[in-house]
């Protein structure tokens, strides 16, 4: 009993995980870079979202619904300031510029809040606390089962979007060819701004998420842009539907570690990633991914 | 009154000069092909008025617009449109989607995915094919087609039957020959000279990155033509 | 850049050295043999902190031969300064002297780096960058379990007490210079030998460099196992030279933070760069290390900022201006005909 738990809950924690990775995954579908501040970025979401509840007394919901409009505009300046610029320095500067990006926000964080450790738990009421007693031993927590509605919304329309519209169809397009994109009218850098709000705002209800599930403070980004990165690999790179495989399985790794022992959940989240790397299907898994 | 003024264009790649001060120009519904041997910088001339190459001096007029620093997808919104050499489809794309990609931000003109179907019929059955399933005389018909939907008032094909089977490039060229005869304004790069001095009313030599002859397709002999195309008239191109 | 190349073969000839870089070269190595005698001169503090800062410069020529050369952007390099410590402190647990385990210790973390290769090497770009990563938290968690190795409280290095405090910082500054001093000299061998120059076709264009014929699967994975010895050597130095380490400092990512830093700041790509950025960064450290939050914060700017407007780094502008190198470590082309006005034209 106590390992089908541990499943269902890594089920509900692997949410978590492919909405961390929707971001990381598009851009490095559209635009071929590891944004490096990703999780950070995420976690910068979670303090406005935490500045808005704790300030105006609402609910985190609503708290995310004001801060996203924020968070979309600084995915655009983002590109249009920063990406747009280390793009055209070849394939090495974004990862520099990235990672400059996240010592600056991370340390931003710590000026600004301190760094002590918070959660959005406390005012997300029953939505954190409550769950469904299925037996004595296993119980479905409500947040799990939102978070990972949310993930497979998220990457379910995403995926729909970049299939049907006509913004999708540009960005699919840019991708395979932003030069010639261009010489049918399609400009790269107004698409990858899209692609960075989206993935700006993705991030940002991922890190709401974490921050109800359980806690936050501004050195987080890091280890949630690690998570992120081995959902997007184990899954496949460049598949949105595999990048929420990917996220539960890392998430069914951790919770399947920490039944063994608490000590070892993050570890054998890293273990996974790194098995599935070393295996057959990773190297496969990567060589589709630089073509 | 020229629809498009191209004056001492020069343009590099590194620190080749494949586009030396060309100097000429293409009046409204004109149809010019440009001869030349390769490496004469056909392609780089072609892309640098697309925008999809840099100009290294010189400018390049669109419609009294000096556009030389304009980026290539406002280009697209003046009216030029580029099929670009090796067809460069939207490869994962279906021939609908990569029509509908170049149509979204199209000007206002005839061209739909309506009409562009009516014009090339033989892409109906394939529109929900991908793109890099196509063969290569489908995957050009589709490129231009392609080019078509943003409603060019130029429209300009790279090596229209390279790499094409004889049927395929019979169907092109009719396809083509619709697009001239509805009043298009065409710049084709043609290495079959037959074709392209039956098909074009003016004919542009290029060599080593110069035009060496600019004049009327009827006036134009092969022998002349053979001559401009490998530089025999002078052996030091000024 | 505008010249001909007709009038190349007349006028100019291709020149690895000069008599400039002749004696740089010999001036560098002079003074590289009389910093050995510095613990001789100066006190002990300054000796503990040019011990430091040659430390800041293995870790800058190692950060560099990975990127600037290979072109592989590490984020987990802490994971040799992280394994080179805690070697150090397995193997003195087990009887082995301590400086002998510092050697030993960057020996095993090239070791690390051979059984790492194969996986890491799969990766390109960014993935390569947050493989390495999640390795070095991997071995931080595993190290942590570890009651031995002094768990997540961390572990002081014994034995080193045998020795009087002043002789050993002698040690430690000896041992690091003797290894910076191998390292560089690696490095210069790498670049005036064939290898150098498919490593910057690599950095330039890896597949266009496999196109051309350049194996670049043996040159990668010699610069991995290269740059797994000197972090290795780094962490095992650093341990020896503040004598207490804990997993989560010293497999921190800072060190990347750190790497990254001094070598765009310095230049990547070039050989003289890192040493500068390195010389840059102590300072910075030393100045303004207590502003915490706020200097890191200028730390992120800085690299971002040159990173974007000055990619080469500081060493470009009198490299540029002057045609300034200090070792005959590239290619350039020099007038036949003397003139007094000519400037030499790098390529």
């Amino acid at each position: 009993m106590n390992w089908i738990n541990a499943v269902v809950q890594g089920l509900l924690l692997g949410g978590l995980y492919a909405l961390f990775a929707c971001g990381l995954s598009l851009l490095f579908g559209v635009m071929r870079i590891i944004n490096l501040a990703h999780g950070d970025i995420a976690v910068l979401g979670a303090f406005l979202v935490w500045s808005i509840t704790t300030r105006a007394n609402v609910s985190p919901l609503l708290g995310l619904a004001l801060a996203l409009p924020v968070m979309l505009a600084l995915g655009y300046a983002l590109q249009y300031t920063v990406l747009a610029r280390s793009l055209r320095g070849g394939t090495l500067t974004p990862l520099l510029v990235t990672f400059g990006l996240s010592i600056v926000i991370q340390n931003g964080l710590l000026q600004a809040y301190s760094p002590d450790v918070r959660s959005l738990g406390g005012s997300a009421g029953t939505l954190s606390t409550g769950s469904w007693h299925l037996t004595a031993q296993l119980s479905i927590p409500y947040l799990g089962v939102l978070t990972l509605a949310t993930a497979v919304l998220m990457l379910g329309g995403l995926q729909l979007c970049l299939r049907h519209t006509g913004w999708g169809r540009e960005m699919r397009a840019t991708a395979l060819d932003s030069d010639t994109a261009a010489l049918v009218g399609v400009p790269a850098s107004a698409v990858y701004a899209r692609a960075t709000a989206i993935a700006v705002g993705v991030a940002t209800v991922a890190g709401t998420f974490l921050a109800v599930h359980s806690t936050f403070d501004p050195s987080s980004g890091p280890t949630q842009l690690i998570f992120a990165f081995e959902a997007v690999v184990i899954g496949g790179l460049g598949s949105l539907w595999g990048t929420l495989t990917g996220g539960i399985v890392l998430g069914v790794a951790q919770t399947i570690g920490a039944t063994i022992d608490p000590q070892y959940s993050i570890l054998a989240g890293h273990l996974d990633f790194l098995g599935i790397l070393a295996s057959p299907r990773g190297r496969s898994l990567i060589t589709r991914s630089t073509t | 009154m020229s629809l498009l003024e191209v004056e001492g264009l020069s343009a590099r790649h590194g620190l080749l000069n494949a586009v030396r001060e060309m100097s000429f120009s293409v009046a409204d519904q004109q149809v010019v092909a440009i001869v030349g041997a390769n490496g004469a910088g056909k392609t780089t001339l072609l892309r640098t008025i697309a925008g999809a190459h840099p100009a290294a001096g010189g400018t390049i007029t669109f419609d009294g617009l000096d556009i030389t620093r304009m980026p290539a997808h406002r280009r697209v919104r003046e009216g030029i449109a580029l099929v670009p050499e090796g067809r460069r489809l939207f490869s994962e794309l279906t021939v609908e989607e990569n029509l509908r990609v170049a149509g979204r931000r199209a000007r206002p003109g005839p061209w739909n995915v309506g009409s562009v179907l009516d014009a090339f019929p033989m892409l109906t059955p394939l529109r929900d094919r991908r793109a890099a399933n196509l063969s290569g005389g489908q995957q050009q018909v589709t490129a231009i087609a392609r080019a078509l939907m943003t409603n060019p008032r130029l429209l300009i094909v790279d090596e229209v039957s390279l790499g094409l089977s004889p049927t395929a490039v019979d169907t092109v060229y009719a396809g083509l020959g619709r697009l001239r005869d509805a009043g298009a304004t065409l710049i084709l790069v043609e290495q079959d000279l037959r074709r392209a001095l039956s098909f074009a009313g003016h004919v542009l030599c290029v060599l080593e990155g110069r035009v060496v002859l600019a004049v009327p397709a009827g006036d134009l002999t092969r022998e002349q033509v053979t001559e401009a195309y490998f530089g025999l008239q002078s052996s030091e191109p000024r | 850049m505008t010249s001909t190349s007709a009038d190349v073969p007349a006028l100019w000839a291709v020149r690895r050295s000069s008599t400039g870089t002749r004696i740089s070269s010999a001036a560098l190595l002079a003074a590289g043999v009389a910093l050995f005698a510095v613990p001789f001169g100066f006190a002990a503090g300054v000796v503990q902190q040019l011990t430091t800062l040659f430390i800041f410069m293995i870790l800058a020529v190692m950060w560099n031969a990975l990127a600037g050369y290979g072109g592989q952007v590490s984020v987990g390099q802490q994971a040799y300064l992280g394994s080179g410590a805690y070697a150090t402190i397995f193997l003195t647990q087990h009887a082995v002297p301590p400086y002998l385990a510092v050697l030993l210790a960057a020996v095993a973390s090239a070791l690390l780096a051979v059984l790492l290769a194969p996986l890491l090497l799969r990766l390109r770009g960014g993935q390569f960058a947050v493989g390495s990563w999640v390795v070095a938290e991997t071995l931080a968690l595993l190290v942590a379990l570890d009651a031995d190795l002094g768990g997540g409280t961390g572990i002081s290095l014994r034995g080193l007490n045998a020795y009087a405090p002043n002789l050993r910082r002698a040690y430690t500054y000896w041992i690091t210079l003797a290894i910076l001093l191998l390292l560089l000299g690696l490095v210069v061998y790498l670049l005036r030998h064939r290898m150098g120059v498919a490593l910057q076709a690599i950095r330039d264009d890896e597949d266009a460099a496999a196109a051309l014929g350049v194996r670049t699967g043996p040159l990668k994975f010699g610069l991995f196992v290269l740059a797994g010895f000197g972090c290795g050597a780094a962490g095992a130095l650093t341990l020896a030279n503040t004598l207490f380490i804990q997993p989560q400092s010293i497999f921190g990512v800072q060190w990347t933070a750190y790497m990254i830093f001094m070598v765009l700041v310095g230049g990547i790509g070039t050989f003289e760069g890192p040493i500068l950025g390195a010389i840059l960064f102590f300072l910075l450290q030393q100045q303004f290390a207590q502003y915490g939050a706020g200097y890191l914060i200028g730390l992120g700017i800085i690299a971002a900022g040159f990173a974007l407007y000055l990619p080469r780094g500081l060493w470009s502008l009198p490299a540029d201006r002057l045609h300034l190198r200090l070792l005959p470590v590239g290619y350039h082309l020099q007038r036949r005909v003397a003139r007094p006005s000519a400037r030499r034209s790098d390529v």
